[in-house]
């Protein structure tokens, strides 16, 4: 083997390779051979066929995810028949994957952005999540006003002396980029970027330990996660209670919502609403969280 | 393959066909890695350079903001390239050092028995998972910064302490075998000549396994730019130019690794464009010191002068 075919060879595979890359490129972008995939609704209405191969694909929020595990498995149970399938890949991810149709349900944990929605896109609210504050139990701070929380974060108090704590600097902990409870957090609070010379962890588990970890933290996580390695902050004197969050008195709180595309609804999506709007459902889901006013 | 002309003369025309097909079997495999290598730049580069571009490559590379979900998002990753380096360099000055001087005690001190003994726990050390490396460092090094130094804890010095134990083993086995290659005639002339052992080993036997460390110190610097798992948990993830070795740092990997699974594509694309930086940083890493390793190779042929 010469020197010559080897390079011949080698060209040959770079081709190959590139083509190939720009290929699954095009595909990327193209939604049309996806949608095909999908049944239209008169599909689903007369061809029986659909109805055996029944599955509801759910992407979405990681925070969200954990609550629609707990409803989806008592679904499953209520109906054999139906196979949810939930896959936790953050609120984005959710909103590409309903208007691409990979899933047929997407959870998500803020607000959306109107950029954000299509044309027959439908938004859900399923239950409330609520945002605690949360510093180490060591720690004498009780309470915190809304703006020195922002001006925490935003870097300008530095300090817990100064907010009538202990001499300490305030190592702030905060999430990364794009987690849903991030930005839920940042519009919360009201500021546009966080102290970039805060501590960044990968989750909520992962922000507790950090905070039961040092003495002068301050964190926020899901109300789900809560335990008392950490310590709640009331906010303006109001502790995060179930009445305090329904009279609207704590204001740290997100929406958790399911959202799809009108359009391509199954029946198998519109029976797993029904069955969320439920009142069973809502008891598991004030075990945790805080459920929708029933004022559908 | 050239070299066995004379020896080939001797197969027989029949056999020859099923060297050609082994040898074509070889060259398969050795394409494959050639193959992937090609994929992934490519790979890299068509997702991460459009990315790059929109930016501006100034912007990209010397920014100092980086806020990618902001209603006006900056991209700026030189905080990040900034904890790559300072982390990596950090780490290469605590290990080659101790690394250095582990493979001679290896290679020409230690007597068998205790060689024998510490060689295993080198190889062990290399086996370990880097994520069960960041646990220790979270649990373990991270509180004894804070409590001994102060500061947060999760800090660059706590990046520098980890990485350097994690290429220890890398440097040690790669030195120890380029010390035991040193020809055995150069060591004896210079025990004739009345040096001392360690002298020996200073003077003699290091200079000549020259390029063997240095490559050793590659792979270190390779393993330790681009480990994540581990640094992720220790660093704290604060993309900001630190002030001291105290301060939380995010190296360039913690950022794509941190960020990738709620990226929404164009943020992808520039986490992307940080692989494309991580790429070029490994890459011109390699070139300089194989020019440095090239030198080396050429001295090591030489006799050393003061044997002259």
């Amino acid at each position: 083997m010469n020197i010559k075919s080897f390079k011949l060879i080698l060209c040959l595979i770079i081709i190959i390779i590139i083509s190939a890359s720009t290929e699954s490129y095009n595909t990327e972008n193209n939604d049309i051979k996806i949608t095909e995939a999908v049944p239209t609704p008169a599909d689903t209405g007369s061809v029986p066929l659909v109805k055996n191969s029944a599955n509801i694909t759910i992407e979405g929020s990681t925070s969200a995810a954990v609550l629609l595990e707990v409803l989806a498995e008592a679904f499953m149970e209520k109906n054999p028949d139906i196979k949810v399938e939930i896959m936790a890949n953050g609120t984005n991810a959710a909103i590409k994957a309903v208007r691409n149709s990979s899933a047929d349900l997407g959870m998500v944990s803020r607000y959306l952005k109107t950029t954000e929605k299509t044309p027959g896109m439908k938004e859900v609210i399923i239950a409330w999540d609520v945002l605690a504050v949360v510093i180490n139990p060591e720690n004498n701070i009780k309470n915190l006003q809304k703006n020195h929380i922002s001006e925490i974060y935003s870097g300008r108090i530095t300090n817990w002396s100064i907010i009538g704590g202990f001499d300490m600097p305030i190592h702030v902990i905060s999430r990364e980029e794009g987690s849903g409870t991030y930005q839920a957090f940042k519009s919360l609070i009201g500021i546009e970027k966080i102290t970039p010379s805060s501590q960044v962890t990968d989750g909520n588990g992962s922000m507790i330990e950090s905070v039961a970890g040092k003495i002068n933290s301050i964190g926020y996580v899901s109300m789900g996660f809560i335990n008392n390695r950490v310590k709640v902050l009331s906010i303006d004197g109001i502790y995060p209670t179930k009445d305090n969050i329904l009279n609207n008195l704590y204001t740290l709180k997100r929406p958790f919502s399911l959202i799809y595309i009108e359009d391509r609804k199954k029946n198998e999506v519109t029976e797993f609403i029904a069955f969320i709007n439920s009142e069973e459902v809502r008891s598991i889901i004030s075990k945790k969280y805080i459920p929708t006013e029933k004022t559908e | 393959m050239r070299r066995g002309g004379q020896d080939r003369l001797l197969i027989k025309t029949r056999n020859r066909k099923w060297e050609k097909v082994i040898e074509i079997l070889f060259l398969l495999s050795a394409l494959i890695s050639v193959f992937s290598l090609t994929a992934i730049t490519v790979y890299l580069f068509a997702k991460g350079f459009p990315a790059i571009w929109e930016i501006g490559i100034m912007n990209f590379i010397f920014g100092m903001e980086w806020n990618p979900t902001a209603d006006n998002p900056s991209y700026g990753i030189f905080p990040m390239i900034y904890a790559s380096a300072a982390g990596t360099v950090g780490a290469v000055f605590l290990s080659v050092p101790v690394g250095l001087s582990a493979a001679v005690l290896l290679a020409a001190v230690a007597p068998p028995s205790l060689a024998n003994f510490l060689r295993p726990c080198v190889d062990l050390m290399s086996g370990i998972p880097s994520v069960v490396y960041g646990y220790f460092g979270l649990t373990v090094i991270v509180p004894l910064i804070s409590e001994y130094l102060g500061g947060p804890g999760n800090s660059l010095l706590a990046v520098i302490v980890l990485l350097s134990v994690m290429i220890l083993p890398t440097i040690i086995k790669i030195s120890e075998n380029s010390l035991r290659t040193v020809p055995v005639e150069i060591i004896q002339g210079s025990y004739a000549l009345g040096a001392a052992k360690m002298e020996t080993v200073l003077k003699v036997m290091i200079p000549a396994a020259g390029s063997g460390i240095l490559s050793s110190i590659v792979l270190g610097i390779g393993r330790a730019i681009g480990e994540t798992m581990a640094v992720i948990l220790v660093c704290g993830n604060a993309a900001q130019i630190p002030r001291s070795v105290l301060d939380m740092v995010r190296p360039m990997t913690a950022n794509i690794a941190l960020e990738m699974s709620y990226a929404d594509p164009f943020h992808e694309s520039v986490l992307f464009g940080t692989g494309v930086v991580l790429f070029m940083f490994i890459a011109a890493v390699n070139i300089v010191i194989n020019v440095l390793s090239g030198n080396a190779a050429k001295f090591k042929d030489k006799p050393p002068h003061y044997l002259l």
